[in-house]
């Protein structure tokens, strides 16, 4: 590169293709991670160092901790869980030293709870220590974040019987494909059914019971049933049972949560749950409960979720497999 | 036992006491309209896949049937009204609404039970893992005293005999789900101080502290607790560059 007279400049353009002079000019240099805090395989960072680092300088407080192990009737019940709840966030000031305590109703209840969810994110470990060290305990040196968005507050329970016949309960399997009308308005149906043409949605949906006449009385209390009959000749008398005995399947809570107070002149508590579906009274219902399932129990076969699963018999006798690989 | 569609007061709920109608005048109606939200919670929280997130609980959170019916019906929900705002078919699909009564009205609540799932979690059990079964259910009833009748077959990750649930609401508080067995971990109680939770992503200066900051709020008795050392990794990213006075100043 030369300067002449007129100050005009001789440039190589080949110059303009190398990575030294686009990068800082036009095309910028970036580091790419796909998460915060963590080192993932495939980002491009100095070393094996996370490409953005949010430290967090708070520590969560409360005095509530409940089992979910039925402790409280008016939650869900998760086996081997707790609930527990945050009233108090400690501030620490790294550079100073500086601890603020901030209680809950000293903050906006909707920032607290943003603040509880940033920190304590689904999926993250959480260490949790008892402030009183005279208390015994046995607590394990880390925790899982299985839920952060509040308490799950109970409406009903639902028990399937242990008769054998199908309920038609299931929760979807797969994330439920978005097949929406031309109008993107909604769908026709869900399920795969003869009915639809246009939609076919039968994944990520979730059912609370099978609507089919003939397993009507599934889904009430049923009484026992027995038919009795005397053999003249001997006069023994033999019985055998028509209908088994089973309480109703569904168990409400005895007083709506909070939340649902404004439905509370709507509903009668006493009867809510006596049954699934009005169907009819011209349909003997008493005789069969339900659509018997061929499976026993113990077919069923279970995985821990690392390798692959056979999966529960189904009506074609494989497993469909329909889902992605899972490591 | 019920004898037609149309038997009863103006609530069926109220009347009859069906899981249905239930579901439609109550659950769907209050998340069409935004009011709260709601979880249905398998088999207590067991057979989930264990990604220590929500579907290792078995939980699922649930969202009213997005029908598209001739009228258009879900263009009508109304936050300050209640169900009877928008139309009978509003959580009612189209074989639903094709077979229903003549006369149908807000007392007839269909017969095909499903909605759909919230969000794209593929809420995966140790039942299914990788692999789905796909279930053909039966869904019924009468209209005009003429019997109506379909079948659906659905992907499903929990079904019989796995299919006891509890269906929820929640309630929005800071409250978190932790895989604490407290009746194992903490079998003499809380104590009378509480707890503290320490975030995975907490500051390492807070963590190899934390009684020291503690102490410092007050929150443990006096003990004189000293900060320990800061590690080398977490000495400020600026370091002052060390200036020899001497070779800097130039000699006159």
């Amino acid at each position: 590169m030369a300067n002449s007279d007129v100050h005009d400049v001789e440039f190589n353009d080949s110059v303009l293709d190398l990575q030294g002079w686009k990068n800082p000019r036009t095309e910028g240099s970036k580091l790419t991670g796909q998460f915060i805090n963590y080192y993932n395989d495939g980002d491009k960072t100095y070393g094996k160092n996370p490409v953005i680092e949010n430290k967090v300088a708070a520590l969560y407080l409360g005095n509530t901790i409940i089992g979910g192990d039925d402790e409280d009737a008016s939650r869900v019940v998760i086996k081997g869980h707790s609930y527990v709840s945050v009233d108090r966030v400690l501030i620490i000031d790294i550079e100073t030293d500086e601890v603020e305590i901030i209680d809950r109703i000293n903050m906006a209840p909707l920032a607290f709870r943003r603040m509880v969810q940033r920190d304590l994110p689904e999926f993250s470990r959480v260490n949790l220590k008892l402030l009183d060290f005279s208390t015994q305990n046995n607590i394990k040196p880390e925790h899982n974040v299985k839920f952060n968005q509040g308490t799950l507050m109970k409406l009903y329970t639902y028990t399937a019987n242990d008769l054998g016949y199908e309920d038609g309960v299931f929760g979807g399997f797969g994330v439920r494909e978005n097949k929406l009308d031309a109008d993107n308005q909604g769908i026709w149906g869900y399920g795969t059914s003869s009915a639809f043409s246009t939609t076919d949605v039968y994944k990520g949906c979730f059912s609370y019971g099978m609507t089919a006449c003939v397993s009507h009385s599934l889904f009430t209390e049923a009484e026992e049933i027995v038919s009795e009959s005397i053999d003249v000749v001997t006069g023994i008398t033999s019985s055998h049972i028509l209908q088994q005995y089973h309480p109703n399947p569904y168990k409400f809570v005895p007083a709506l949560p909070a939340e649902l107070n404004h439905y509370k002149g709507d509903v009668t508590m006493a009867t809510l749950g006596n049954e699934l579906s009005m169907c009819t009274a011209s349909i003997d219902t008493t005789l069969n409960i339900g659509l018997a399932i061929n499976d026993a129990y113990s077919n069923f076969t279970f995985n821990t979720g690392t390798g692959v699963s056979t999966g529960p018999p189904n009506t074609t006798g494989d497993p469909v497999n329909d889902g992605p690989a899972m490591g | 036992m019920q004898t037609a569609m149309f038997m009863g007061s103006y609530h069926i709920l109220k009347n009859s006491g069906s899981v249905s109608a239930f579901y439609d005048d109550i659950i769907f109606w209050d998340l069409a309209t935004n009011k709260n939200r709601y979880f249905v919670t398998f088999m207590e929280g067991l057979y989930g896949y264990p990604n220590n997130g929500q579907e290792s609980i078995g939980t699922m959170e649930i969202d009213y049937p997005h029908y598209l019916n001739s009228s258009g019906s879900t263009a009508s929900y109304d936050d300050q009204g209640n169900r009877i705002s928008a139309r009978y078919d509003a959580f009612l699909d189209y074989w639903e609404v094709e077979n229903g009564p003549s006369q149908a009205n807000h007392q007839y609540n269909g017969s095909i039970p499903v909605t759909q799932l919230k969000s794209d979690r593929y809420y995966l059990t140790t039942l299914t893992s990788s692999v789905s079964t796909v279930r053909t259910y039966h869904y019924e009833h009468f209209a005009d005293t003429t019997a109506r009748s379909d079948t659906r077959s659905f992907s499903s990750s929990y079904f019989y005999p796995f299919s006891s649930h509890q269906l929820s609401v929640l309630r929005v508080e800071p409250t978190v789900i932790l895989n604490l067995n407290k009746e194992n971990e903490m079998y003499d109680g809380l104590g009378e101080k509480g707890f503290v939770i320490v975030p995975e992503q907490t500051h390492q200066n807070v963590k190899d502290n934390l009684n020291y900051y503690l102490e410092k709020a007050g929150l443990l008795g006096k003990a004189s607790i000293t900060k320990s050392p800061v590690r080398p990794d977490q000495a400020k990213a600026v370091r002052k560059r060390k200036r020899n006075k001497g070779n800097n100043r130039r000699s006159r």
